[in-house]
């Protein structure tokens, strides 16, 4: 038993054992409150948090849509096998209704309400223009899947991985067919977002390179419905060769525009639209012979391909597109940084990001110094009689071009 | 400002914190230049060979994509060759970008092929560079480039390419980054400094130096080495206050204790401070020998024996003025030292005392026990000694004040009874002069009846022998100067001298003389008087008989030499009369000159030979002492105001013949016997006399018989109207009036300003017939010189 003694004279030099414990539970509640305040923020669980926003109302809803599937599909492979090191993976969806302000904001909300550890870019190179200044602020490490304009790395960031060719190779693969086949007399036409501009100028100096003659290069306002005027301008020119730089939209409007003037050249390219079967969907006949560029063909026969192609369409009854697959191989890239890595340090992974050689269902893992992707390939695909076929490279074609 | 900037730079932190900052900035600046021009060589060797690497890739890309199209077998189809160019044009083109490079490739025939971020501005310069070898460098819009170019003939191509060093820029940036952090590190490691500095060094010694300015005992429990320091100017201060109160200790027994009090106790002190025994002694005359005037630690009665202290080193000491230090077997080393033998005392200091004119003037001893003697401790025992010998000082000066106080008080006294003695005298002389008078009267009375003539001349002879006590009270008091004259003193002590030595044989006198000596002016009957006492007080000191050393010079007194005996300093004649005689003790010596003094027997001494020869010689200005010591004969010295006029002869005695007259005189006295003797002896003469009893009636008398009155004998004391007063007013009737002054009194101030005033002569009473007729007859009759003042 403890004899407290108390002497108003002494009190506060002779602590009693009553106060001394009283007084050591008062540091240590006030040391965990300090603790608990310089931690990161509090987390339901321990889950590797990837946020990611997407368009999936509006006009980049269809991409957009794929794209979610294959984030979802390689959610669930990967938790499957026992997630990354021990840590369940979480994707967090939002929808930014394709819309560059909205998608910034939710980003924000990602990274300072979600608290997330690793970050996917939105679909299109619009979008992820306005959000890698987001991400690029908080030094998270974020993987383009939906975005493949060349601006994009040119921007001096640090933490904008790509994860498939850019923009500015499109278009080789038509190009060189064109050589080969002795077609010339090219009309270039582009709607003015930054994907679109890219590919296009690209495109024309790819064109040079093989020798080829570009008769017009010209934009349009993006959204622009009816293409009637560039197609005519480009018949005028006498051109063999029409090429749409855009995405699904300028392609089938343009599709619908050529139907309309009653021309058709000897080749038809649009970038983005063919490879997706809702082209297809959409044009019905006009898609016939159409060119166009895929990123991802099951085909390919990469690792792991036939089974996601199996997966996905087990998973979402239907047949997965580039956009899935773009996807479902941004998961496998940060799955593989993270284990280079050996942790989930942001700037671990991110260095292991940039060093990473690796192959994914959509081909080689490989960027330059500003995050761009060099390694992986693309291919060519034409409608032929209500097929998609591979028509380049040629070593694994599925079918001659035609022109 | 200026002395704020003095304290800023003089504090500890700023004297430690400066070499630091300043070290630490020059090796930092030193290392920044170093490392940075390091970096910068670095990044150009890296880039030249980066440049050579990328420049042998892009051949192997050519070459690569060139050997395909051969392997392919479609050299000759233009659409491969035009693809496969592209493709390689591509793969340049990625390498570049991979690489950060601007390259420019050019095809002969085609023209150029791929421009990859090269402005055309610059172009100008990557083309010129091709006349400069394979490499190259350049500086462009403030940028540094490395060019290199390369040629892939079998497709005629030529490549340029341009690197700069932007690539290695971060890495410069990351050493300018890391050297600003490592300035914020050096910052903040200074800060740190400051901080310890201020937490383990500022604070703690400012917790020193604080509690040093209260003059409080720095407590610090710490850092050892301050811990230590603090502990050591504790101990400082303990010993300093330890010090400071044997010192305040010592001041407070100076201030508070005199004389043998104070050297007792600082022996008690200087005992306690040192625990040692202490002596303190101080030389005697006799050269070797000493006395203890105080000590501690050892037993009263046997320590102030000069036997106990015999053998201590003072007189080394004395001599050397060296002190002497032992700290241990100072037994052995002065083995004939009862006081350190007795007590087998290890330890000894002798300090030297010195006076003013750094003399030494004792010695101060400490011995005991086996002890180690700081510096402290001998400070402290000099402490002491000067003040003992201060004390010594002030002691010796003390003496010699009591003796001047001694001496005035003797004077004062003398002089006093110098006045009764006059009054006396003056008394003495009226009675002797009605005795003398009656008895002149009644000799002439009786002439013829030899018996009642015979008892007359007894009463004369008696008489004679009054007026012979009155001289001495006379000469023993001030101002009683008959005749002076400048005189020959040697002349007149050797024709003394010789009329002494005819009338006592036993004695044999001795006498140097100085030749030149200078004249004196004395009255010579009193100067033979002084020597006759003199020689006989020799005399009667030498009973059985001895020498007498007579002795003169010249000799210049200063203030100081003549301040006891209340003289003027100047050039004086010293006689000296010595005698082998059996000496004084100083009691007796002390009082030899105070009239009745005497050392005979009962009736046989008067007691005033002394006492009128020391009056007569400060009746002369002058000066007389005597030094004796019992059994060692006396010495008395005179010493006589030289004078600057030539020595006067001697006149020759008038023959003794009594001269009548006839005139009328005005006898004024106011001693009734005096005019009752006086008045019947002037008529036996002849003359015609009025007599008044005073100054008053003298005036009135001669008023009415101014006429008549001849000469009018004139006393000087009288009650109401004295001799001068009356003589001014006779002169204020009639200037030509013959007056000739009487006193009892010998001639002294007063009598001589009357004379001065023109009074014709003076007697001196009591005087006798002869003289009295003599005398009137100088001044009635004017072919006789005049008489009396000497001068």
């Amino acid at each position: 038993m403890f004899r407290i003694s108390f002497d108003p004279r002494t009190r506060w030099l002779r602590p009693t054992p009553f106060a001394l414990l009283r007084a050591c539970f008062v540091i240590a509640l006030s040391f965990g409150i300090l603790v608990s305040l310089f931690q990161a923020p509090c987390r339901a669980d321990e889950s590797l948090r990837i946020g990611v926003s997407l368009g999936l109302t509006g006009r980049f809803s269809v991409m957009s849509d794929a794209l979610c599937k294959g984030f979802k599909l390689w959610e669930r492979h990967v938790n499957q096998a026992g997630g990354i090191q021990g840590r369940r993976v979480r994707v967090i969806f939002k929808d930014d209704g394709s819309d560059p302000e909205r998608a910034r904001i939710l980003y924000e909300e990602l990274i300072s309400e979600e608290g997330v550890d690793f970050l996917f870019a939105p679909y299109s190179s619009l979008i992820t223009e306005a959000v890698l200044p987001i991400a690029e602020k908080y030094s998270i490490p974020i993987l383009i899947a939906g975005a493949a304009a060349d601006r994009l790395w040119g921007m001096g960031l640090r933490n904008a991985i790509g994860i498939y060719t850019p923009a500015s190779k499109f278009t080789v693969g038509f190009l060189e067919l064109l050589v080969l086949h002795g077609h010339d007399g090219i009309s270039m036409v582009y709607a003015d977002d930054s994907f679109s501009e890219d590919l296009a100028v690209n495109s024309k100096k790819w064109a040079q390179r093989f020798g080829l003659n570009v008769l017009m290069f010209e934009g349009f306002k993006k959204g622009t419905q009816n293409l009637d005027s560039l197609a005519l301008k480009a018949r005028e020119r006498d051109s063999h060769v029409l090429m749409v730089c855009g995405h699904m939209n300028e392609a089938v409007n343009m599709s619908r525009s050529l139907k309309r003037i009653q021309w058709r050249p000897k080749a038809f390219y649009a970038s983005v639209g063919p490879a997706l079967q809702a082209f297809y969907d959409r044009c019905g006949a006009d898609a016939e012979q159409v060119f166009g560029t895929s990123l991802w063909e099951p085909r390919a026969n990469y690792p792991g391909a036939h089974n996601f192609e199996r997966d996905f369409i087990e998973t979402f009854q239907e047949t997965p597109g580039y956009h899935a697959g773009l996807a479902y191989a941004a998961g496998q890239v940060l799955e593989e940084a993270v284990k280079e890595a050996g942790g989930f340090d942001r700037e671990k992974v991110r260095l292991a990001l940039f060093r990473l050689d690796t192959m994914t269902i959509i081909g080689r893992f490989g960027v330059d110094a500003t995050g761009k992707q060099v390694r992986q390939h693309t291919f060519i695909i034409q409608w032929q009689e209500g097929r998609k076929e591979l028509v380049w490279p040629k070593e694994i074609r599925t079918a001659e071009p035609r022109f | 400002m200026k002395s704020y900037l003095r304290r800023l730079y003089g504090s500890l932190t700023v004297r430690m914190v400066i070499p630091v900052v300043f070290a630490t900035s020059l090796t930092g600046a030193g290392l920044y230049f170093f490392v940075l021009r390091a970096v910068s060589d670095f990044a150009d060797r890296q880039i030249r060979r980066s440049l050579s690497d990328v420049s042998s890739e892009l051949y192997d890309i050519c070459d690569h994509n060139f050997t395909e199209l051969m392997q392919s077998g479609e050299m000759d189809d233009e659409r491969s060759v035009r693809i496969k160019k592209a493709l390689t044009l591509g793969a340049i083109e990625d390498f570049s970008k991979r690489n950060l490079l601007a390259c420019r490739v050019y095809e002969e025939g085609r023209g150029e092929l791929l421009s990859e971020h090269i402005q055309p501005a610059l172009m100008t310069h990557v083309l010129g560079s091709h006349s400069k070898g394979a490499s190259s460098s350049l500086r462009f819009e403030g940028r540094d480039y490395y060019l290199s170019h390369l040629d892939f003939r079998p497709w005629n191509w030529r490549l340029d390419i341009v690197m700069d060093t932007a690539q290695y820029a971060p890495l410069i940036q990351r050493v300018k980054t890391a050297y600003v952090v490592t300035g914020i590190l050096l910052a903040l490691g200074i800060v740190i400094l400051l901080v310890i500095l201020e937490g383990l060094l500022r604070t703690p010694l400012n917790r020193i130096i604080a509690a040093i300015q209260k003059g409080d005992l720095p407590v610090y429990k710490g850092i050892h080495e301050l811990e230590f320091l603090s502990d050591s100017i504790s101990g400082m201060m303990k010993s300093l206050e330890e010090r400071n109160w044997w010192m305040e200790r010592l001041y407070h027994i100076a201030i508070t204790n005199r004389g043998e009090a104070f050297l007792e106790r600082i022996a008690d002190a200087l005992s306690q401070a040192l625990g040692l025994d202490v002596l303190i002694l101080k030389p005697l005359e006799e050269e070797g020998q000493f006395q203890a005037v105080a000590s501690s630690g050892l037993e009263a009665g046997d320590s102030r024996t000069p036997r106990s202290f015999e053998g201590l080193p003072c007189q080394e000491i004395i001599s050397t003025k060296t002190p002497i230090v032992a700290s241990s077997g100072a037994w052995n080393r002065f083995p004939s030292a009862r006081c350190l033998t007795d007590r087998k005392a290890e330890s000894f200091v002798g300090l030297p005392l010195y006076d003013h004119d750094g003399n030494a003037i004792g010695v101060i001893n400490a011995f005991g026990g086996k002890r180690a003697l700081s510096e402290w401790d001998l400070n402290l025992l000099r402490t002491a000694g000067q003040m003992v010998a201060a004390e010594f000082e002030l002691l010796e000066k003390e003496g010699e004040q009591e003796q001047y106080r001694e001496q005035m008080f003797r004077v004062q006294k003398l002089e006093s009874l110098a006045v009764l003695a006059g009054g006396i005298a003056h008394d003495f002389n009226n009675i002797l002069m009605g005795i003398q008078g009656n008895a002149s009267l009644l000799q002439m009375d009786l002439e013829g009846n030899p018996n009642c003539s015979e008892k007359s001349k007894n009463i004369e002879r008696d008489v004679q022998r009054g007026v012979d006590l009155t001289r001495h009270l006379l000469g023993m008091a001030r101002g009683g100067k008959y005749e002076v004259k400048p005189t020959d003193i040697n002349q007149l002590i050797r024709n003394s001298a010789e009329m002494f030595g005819r009338t006592k044989k036993e004695i044999s006198i001795r006498e140097r003389y100085r030749e030149d000596l200078s004249p004196v002016e004395v009255d010579r009957g009193q100067m033979e008087q002084v020597l006759f006492n003199l020689f006989i007080n020799a005399w009667q000191a030498m009973p059985a008989g001895g020498e007498i050393f007579l002795q003169t010079d010249e000799v210049f007194l200063d203030a100081d030499d003549v301040r006891p005996f209340n003289a003027r300093p100047g050039r004086y004649v010293k006689i000296s009369v010595t005698d082998t005689g059996v000496g004084m003790d100083e009691a007796t010596r002390q009082r030899i000159f105070d009239p009745f003094f005497t050392t005979k027997e009962m009736g046989r001494g008067t007691g005033l030979g002394l006492a009128s020869t020391y009056g007569i010689i400060k009746n002369h200005d002058g000066i007389i002492n005597a030094y004796s010591e019992k059994g060692h004969g006396s010495t008395f010295h005179i010493y006589l105001p030289v004078s600057g006029k030539r020595v006067a002869e001697e006149n020759e005695a008038l023959p003794g013949v009594l001269s009548q007259g006839t005139e009328t005189l005005l006898l004024v006295d106011d001693e009734s016997i005096v005019i009752e003797v006086a008045k019947p002896m002037l008529e036996k003469l002849g003359y015609r006399v009025l007599t008044a009893v005073g100054g008053a009636q003298a005036i009135e008398l001669y008023e009415r018989n101014r006429d008549r009155v001849d000469l009018v004998i004139l006393d000087m004391i009288m009650p109401e109207m004295g001799g001068g007063e009356t003589f001014d007013r006779l002169k204020g009737i009639d200037p030509g009036v013959r007056v000739l002054l009487s006193s009892g009194y010998s001639l002294n101030g007063r009598a001589r300003e009357i004379l001065d005033r023109g009074c014709a002569g003076f007697i001196q009473k009591p005087f006798g017939l002869y003289d009295l007729s003599k005398k009137m007859r100088e001044i009635l009759d004017p072919k006789q010189p005049l008489k009396g003042d000497g001068t």
